[in-house]
């Protein structure tokens, strides 16, 4: 089982895109076996790209929510003393306290204080995670989350973990990861085969992605990069491959900003379906990615060989 | 002096550490070795550091690893517990012996 | 009688890289032209809403966000862990009779303070971000920013919100970061309304999805904005439309808009673009001040 893990710090810079890309290119070779991963829960889009056809879901329980029972709760306001995330309101009538849930941050520092024991805890349910087949062939995993909810390093690992149940010992997995550079992502990256690092060519697209070079290589990740949306700016896109030059990433290609790329983010559309030039050179990246992982593989395997041998 | 690794098999080292099933502990005072379960591996966050809490309750002093994510290695340090870092899918014995007699 | 106070407009999506930014900037340089405006950056990972106004003067020194975390007295300790018990978000470990504490993970909600039987953590200040107020011309500008890698996103938030308010302003167009996740919600709330920029491609419409729900459950009137018109073929004003909520702007897609939005430059002068920006203003103004003054 090899994985690897599509990053890039950045919202919007193409992570999904490349990384279901990707996924449809290794299972197009006959005999491969793909599973997806998708842990950018705040935009879940992998199951649309790839026409997710769902099999299985399951309730996903972070950790206890929070909650006043009305009919104990004497408006006492020591909850609101506490609360320091501004996550409590005066019901309609002025006769008792509710917690908002989408601003709660879950700490439980009401409970604590309550004198009337109206703070209580619950079994909130978070969201829910996905098994589902799709058309061009990876299973997939994902999971969408109730608003004020945020991706954390347990939902990770369990999207990641069902990912690896389901894939076989000779498959690839391609965990599209979480955005940002926080626990999640570190969770995202941690135990890859290969970490693939998506540059936006733009001031923050570049400024994003230095930060996950930084930790990609404080984890001791292998690492590569991919340029996207360039040709916008040719400052822009000289600055991303000096970035990448001082930081020591090889790059695997560049994808140029094209609007065609973006009108594929439609259902059951990935790259791989573009046809045209366009295609042609993204698949081209996609395809020294997947050559990459695939030389990976073949060490992987004859060490193994190797083993056996001795 | 004790020593613990990740395990999800119980035979071979796993590929993380905050996130394992359990932990292999070994006690080289009379090389005894358990598997303990990760009982903190369905906390929302702070697995690594709960992990390390873990270990630490346990008294153990090195941690044989393939990884250990940036905040479960300021808590392991924070413990002392030295970190030695082997390779994912190693045999537990093997992985272990590497540590305790390390060849020149 | 009522106290005038600011007209919030916050402006979100459901997914990154729709242009929200690009929109609150210039929505806000619209705005300046006959109302004192401010601009309030509260994507506070990564603020860029000043890199549309590179000649920003800062008004006065940034001022740190701070939250109280706990500071451990050994000598008091008794070693019951009640403090690692009661965290939530793993930040506290009681390593074998020893408290450690993980600044990083702590959010400063206080619980392990209080519920100490010996008193033995104290609150101590920590920085987790500041506060900055610049002036662009006309246009104030007040930027939240969180420390590198740091989570405690809502403590910045929340305090670049308390100054915005404190800046008497007639406007304040809030920039919030994309999604529903719980940064997003709290910089939404509070608002007197919510635009959404939304692209015309299906991932933009799922997340859009999500968006509206969140608006509608916290009760602040939204409207849609579709940017990059044109090149997607989701029905983004017929979803609109089946949810109730009105689509007061389009915006096309352009290739010269693309290129200024790669490296962050104004297009002041880019009439269809301004006057689309003004013709949302007047119509979500109109929909605060009709609800202000009711």
């Amino acid at each position: 089982m090899t994985t690897v893990s599509v990053a890039s710090g950045k919202g919007g810079a193409g992570k999904t895109s490349i990384a279901t890309a990707l996924a449809v290119s290794i299972a197009a070779v006959p005999g491969e076996t793909c599973t997806v991963a998708d842990c950018d829960v705040d935009a879940a889009n992998g199951a649309i790209a790839l026409d997710a056809r769902e099999r299985v879901r399951f309730p996903y329980f972070a950790g206890p929510g929070f909650t006043i029972k009305a009919s104990a709760c004497t408006a006492c306001g020591c909850c609101i003393q506490a609360c320091r995330f501004d996550a409590i309101r005066k019901s309609i009538d002025g006769q008792s306290y509710a917690i908002v849930p989408e601003l709660c941050e879950r700490c439980g520092a009401c409970l604590d204080t309550c004198p009337s024991g109206a703070v209580t805890m619950y079994e909130k349910q978070a969201g829910e995670f996905f098994v589902a087949d799709t058309a061009p062939g990876p299973i997939l995993v994902y999971a969408e989350l109730e608003p004020g909810e945020d991706t954390s390093g347990k939902l990770v690992r369990v999207v990641r973990d069902r990912a690896g149940q389901l894939a076989s010992d000779a498959s690839v997995i391609v965990v599209d990861s979480a955005p940002g550079i926080g626990c999640p992502v570190i969770a995202s990256l941690s135990g890859v085969d290969l970490a693939i690092i998506v540059v936006e060519a733009s001031v923050s697209g570049i400024r994003d992605a230095r930060r996950l070079v930084d930790l990609v290589r404080s984890m001791k990740r292998k690492a590569i990069a991919i340029m996207n949306k360039t040709g916008l700016s040719a400052n822009m896109d000289a600055r991303a491959r000096t970035m990448l030059a001082e930081t020591g990433i090889p790059l695997a290609g560049e994808i140029p900003f094209d609007p065609v790329l973006r009108a594929t983010e439609e259902s059951g559309k990935t790259w791989f379906s573009i046809e045209g030039e366009v295609g042609d050179r993204v698949m081209a990246t996609i395809e020294a990615v997947g050559g990459v992982i695939s030389a990976m593989r073949r060490k992987e395997s004859s060490a193994v060989v190797m083993k056996e041998k001795l | 002096m004790k020593y613990a690794l990740p395990t999800d098999d119980g035979k071979t080292v796993g590929k993380v550490f905050g996130r394992a099933k359990s932990f292999a502990l070994y006690n080289d005072a009379d090389a005894s070795y358990v598997i303990a379960a990760n009982e903190g591996l369905d906390a929302e966050h702070g697995a690594g550091t709960g992990a390390a809490a873990f270990l630490a309750g346990k008294g153990v002093s090195v941690l044989i690893a393939p990884e250990v994510g940036p905040k479960a290695a300021t808590a392991l340090s924070a413990a002392g517990i030295r970190i030695e870092i082997t390779e994912v899918g190693k045999e537990l014995g093997e992985a272990m012996a590497d540590v305790i007699v390390p060849s020149k | 009688m009522r106290e005038p106070r600011a007209a919030v407009i916050a402006i979100a999506s459901g997914k990154g890289g729709t242009g929200k930014t690009t929109i609150a900037a210039h929505l806000a340089l619209a705005c300046s032209r006959s109302h004192k405006t401010v601009l309030v950056d509260l994507d506070v990972e990564a603020p860029d809403a000043s890199g549309y106004f590179p000649k920003a003067m800062l008004l006065e020194e940034a001022e740190p966000v701070q939250i109280p975390i706990p500071s451990f007295l050994p000598q008091r300790c008794t070693g019951c862990g009640l403090c690692a018990k009661s965290c939530r978000f793993g930040a506290i470990v009681a390593l074998g009779g020893v408290v450690s504490l993980s600044k990083e993970l702590c959010k400063g909600c206080g619980r392990c303070v209080s519920v100490c039987p010996a008193s033995a953590l104290e609150e101590i200040k920590m920085t987790v971000g500041c506060t900055s107020s610049f002036t662009a011309g006309k246009l104030g500008l007040l930027e939240g920013r969180m420390e590198v890698g740091d989570i405690r996103s809502t403590a910045v938030i929340e305090a670049a919100k308390r100054r915005a308010t404190a800046y008497d302003a007639a406007i304040q167009i809030r920039d919030c970061p994309p999604g529903v996740s719980c940064s997003a919600t709290h910089s939404i709330e509070g608002a007197d309304y919510v635009i959404l920029v939304a692209e015309p491609t299906e991932f933009s419409l799922h997340d859009l999805s999500a968006a509206i729900k969140l608006t509608k459950s916290r009760g602040i009137p939204t409207g849609v904005v579709i940017n990059r018109d044109g090149f997607g073929s989701a029905d983004i004003a017929g979803f609109c439309a089946d949810k109730f909520v009105p689509v007061i702007g389009r915006i096309a897609f352009l290739r010269s808009r693309a290129e200024s939005g790669a490296s962050a430059s104004l297009w002041s002068s880019d009439v269809p673009f301004m006057d689309e920006m003004d013709k949302i203003a007047t119509t979500v103004l109109e929909s605060v001040s009709r609800r202000v003054l009711a």
